[in-house]
């Protein structure tokens, strides 16, 4: 199929699944998973502007099938996500413009990975503690626990009640409006700062710092992502990096996967959820360390190419010029077998960051389909509802 | 229809950015009211009711 924007012709396909593995993910662990999409349309054949305004436009139509389902199983604090929505604004401009200071410095990109994947191994490495500390307190004392209920920080930032005070209805949860706004403002700058859409970084903050149970964690972020992605898509759309058609043909994938996704939550308790996320977000730091290696890799060679070029007396701007002429550089490649085994590395470490987070979105949805199917079976035969 | 689709928004891509981005957010959004509602009435079609609460949190 034709990209009428872009150019670029796309098989339609790849798009449907892509757009219907992520959304088994989303709709199951609240979140857009750029992560996994950027990198797939960028393999597809997508310039990388282009993947990242696609899919953000692509996470406005699957949020809303998402989030509608999770408030119809009575997921979503309303209140808390619309809150939240006002401080993510201020908080998305100011990570930008902690992002284009980095830049001017040349050190954006390093601080940003290395961030990214500092927050994400620690979160991975806490979720997998509070899990296995539950288990372990639920085999010593023979009880089912469900779900894992706030620590002292939510117990401190619930006991701070600054005026005005909103009563969450689902959860019951009363809290200062200060600081859903804050924590919606400190989540849209990490997710500017780090560039990604914020689902990684909202959902723990709602189970670490306000101490909302995971699934009401899960459909409260989707029901804030319709507004953070409303957002984005509609300033990618102002720059013209939209590809419209494609980001239909992922929606109606996304559509249908983020309804499993999101009915698949009725039938797995929270404690699950939150060892899955973890995985989640493992396979995540695992893909972005292995860009950062590629990353590398690139920079070796690449220094010897400007060195090269600036010896045979081009300008700066030559050698930029020059840089982007692909068939240019590999003839150069092709002449010296050193840089050649460094780009080889660096294409290793490259296609392997993308498998990974393919292979996670497959692996993941999956067994969310599993838990969706087996759900509904189980339900239908007898009348019980798995892991409520 | 989709051909008249395609060529407004190929239109708006090259002459309004900001009619392309309206028409890209409200497709979105479009899309997915559409497919929002279309599988709650699937669902009921399974005889299960999934609208009902799982949990009690309070």
């Amino acid at each position: 199929m034709d990209m009428p924007i872009s150019g670029e012709t796309i098989l339609i396909w790849p798009l449907l699944l892509t757009g219907f593995t992520v959304g088994v993910c989303g709709g199951f662990f609240g979140i857009g998973g750029a992560f996994m999409v950027t990198p797939t349309l960028n393999i597809f054949g997508f310039p990388m502007a282009y993947a990242i305004g696609t899919d953000m436009c692509h996470m406005i139509g699957k949020s809303i099938v998402s989030s509608f389902r999770h408030w119809k199983l009575g997921h979503v604090e309303v209140k808390l996500a619309l809150f939240m929505v006002i401080g993510t604004v201020p908080g998305v401009e100011a990570g930008a413009q902690t992002i284009m200071w980095l830049d001017r410095r040349g050190i954006a990109g390093p601080v940003v990975r290395y961030v990214y994947m500092a927050i994400l191994l620690s979160l991975g490495f806490y979720l997998l503690w509070e899990v296995a500390q539950a288990y372990k307190k639920a085999r010593t004392e023979g009880v089912v626990i469900k779900d894992v209920f706030g620590n002292r920080l939510t117990r401190f930032v619930q006991r701070t009640r600054l005026s005005p005070v909103a009563k969450l209805e689902k959860s019951g949860i009363t809290l200062s409006v200060w600081w859903m706004i804050l924590i919606g403002a400190a989540t849209g700058y990490l997710a500017s700062f780090m560039g990604v859409g914020g689902g990684f970084i909202r959902v723990p903050a709602l189970l670490y710092v306000i101490g909302l149970p995971m699934k009401l964690a899960v459909g409260t972020d989707l029901f804030s992502i319709i507004f953070t992605s409303a957002y984005g898509g509609f300033s990618y759309a102002v720059k013209g990096v939209v590809e419209i058609n494609a980001a239909v043909i992922m929606v109606v994938g996304a559509a249908i996967g983020a309804q499993i996704g999101s009915i698949a939550t009725r039938y797995v308790h929270g404690l699950k959820m939150r060892l899955y996320f973890a995985l989640c977000v493992f396979g995540s730091a695992f893909g972005l360390i292995a860009k950062q290696i590629s990353t590398v890799y690139r920079d070796q060679w690449m220094a010897g190419v400007r060195a090269f070029l600036a010896e045979g007396g081009r300008t700066a701007l030559e050698i930029a010029e020059a840089i982007k002429d692909k068939i240019f550089i590999q003839s150069l490649l092709a002449g010296r077998p050193e840089w050649s085994a460094l780009a080889g590395k660096e294409q290793f470490w490259t296609s392997l960051a993308g498998v990974l987070s393919i292979g996670l979105a497959s692996g993941l949805s999956f067994i969310i389909m599993y838990f969706c199917f087996k759900g509904i079976l189980v339900e239908k035969r007898t009348g019980k509802i798995l892991g409520a | 229809m989709l051909e008249w689709y395609s060529e407004l928004v190929v239109w708006a891509h090259k002459n309004d950015r900001w009619i392309f981005a309206l028409i890209t957010v409200l497709t979105m959004t479009g899309v997915g009211i559409f497919f929002g509602l279309l599988a709650d009435v699937l669902f009921r079609l399974t005889g299960i009711d999934f609208n009902k609460y799982t949990d009690q949190y309070k």
